[in-house]
């Protein structure tokens, strides 16, 4: 880029791409697509990432019409990624029913050395275990779309309610009523796995 | 030894510090095929199409619409218009009718 050659700004390339430039909208992927995969690779399995980044771009040019420049463009299309996550969970829903398997011998010891963590170094340590990451997988699948994402937002990346209602576009009571919702659920299914282990035990 | 709530809470933390994002980069390759199916939507799809404009439109002017139309049923209500009881009146009490059944 040549000196004095500003470079455009969204509104600029989005001018274009209404005018009927539509190869102008890889100028806006180019510039976005970071963004936009850092928040898909949250809230989606690696497998999917691309699918669902892909479907990100699609829907962003379809809708196009219906941004107002008076928000900056990042904080639509976080919106709109956002809710190509939320879709992704609906459908993957859909599709398959959360497994009703019994817990393996390995979740359920995981499950009583984790129950006596004290330290907040001890759940990174057992969090970091190949069980953790199976049984909590177990356990989001579980939990409705909403919850799941308000959940992750909320407990997982260290967003305030008010925040993750403002990334997803919702007002803030809906936001506090899947987050309270998401903790209630996961805290039921956790309490459902403590006590298979227990039995497992006994048995 | 922890109270049951003490241990849920310590799987919950346990199990919320083992969410790991997924690690994905975009490539050049993945561009290409987004850009390939954009330049191919249908017409009808295109953001600017009079469709979706329409949409928009009609998206917006909908609370408006809904808004005058309870105002005017509110209005009919109240003013009484019965439009069914006018036209009883013109069949019923039509005068060039009564005329013609007397002439019978």
């Amino acid at each position: 880029m040549g000196p004095g050659h500003e470079e455009a700004s969204d509104a600029e390339i989005l001018e274009q791409v209404r005018a009927g430039n539509v190869d102008a909208f890889e100028r806006i992927i180019a510039r976005h697509e970071q963004r936009v995969f850092a928040i898909v690779c949250n809230h989606v399995p690696a497998a999917d990432v691309e699918a669902v980044a892909h479907d990100v771009f699609l829907r962003a040019f379809r809708s196009l019409h219906t941004y107002s420049a008076r928000s900056p463009f990042e904080h639509w299309l976080s919106r709109v990624a956002l809710r190509a996550c939320c879709d992704y969970w609906r459908g993957e829903k859909r599709r398959r029913e959360a497994p009703a398997t019994t817990l393996a011998p390995e979740a359920a010891a995981w499950l009583e050395q984790a129950g006596q963590a004290q330290s907040r170094e001890a759940f990174a340590r057992e969090g970091a275990r190949r069980e953790a990451v199976e049984l909590l997988e177990r356990a989001l699948a579980r939990i409705a779309p909403e919850d799941r994402m308000v959940l992750v937002m909320t407990q997982v990346e260290g967003y305030s309610v008010k925040e993750a209602a403002q990334r997803l576009g919702w007002s803030v009571a809906r936001a506090k009523v899947h987050a309270f919702r998401s903790r209630h659920a996961l805290r039921k299914i956790i309490e459902r796995m403590l006590q298979e282990s227990g039995e497992r035990e006994h048995t | 030894m922890k109270t049951k709530t003490e241990r849920i809470a310590a799987v919950e933390s346990a199990l919320l510090a083992a969410h790991r994002p997924a690690d994905v980069s975009p490539g050049e390759s993945w561009r290409r095929n987004v850009m390939r199916e954009i330049r191919n939507l249908p017409a009808s799809e295109s953001p600017w199409s009079t469709l979706a404009v329409f949409d928009l439109v009609a998206l917006r002017a909908a609370p408006v619409l809904a808004a005058l139309l309870l105002a005017f049923g509110a209005y009919l209500f109240l003013a009484g218009c019965g439009v069914e009881q006018d036209l009883a009146q013109v069949v019923f009490f039509d005068p060039t009718q009564t005329v013609h059944l007397v002439g019978f």
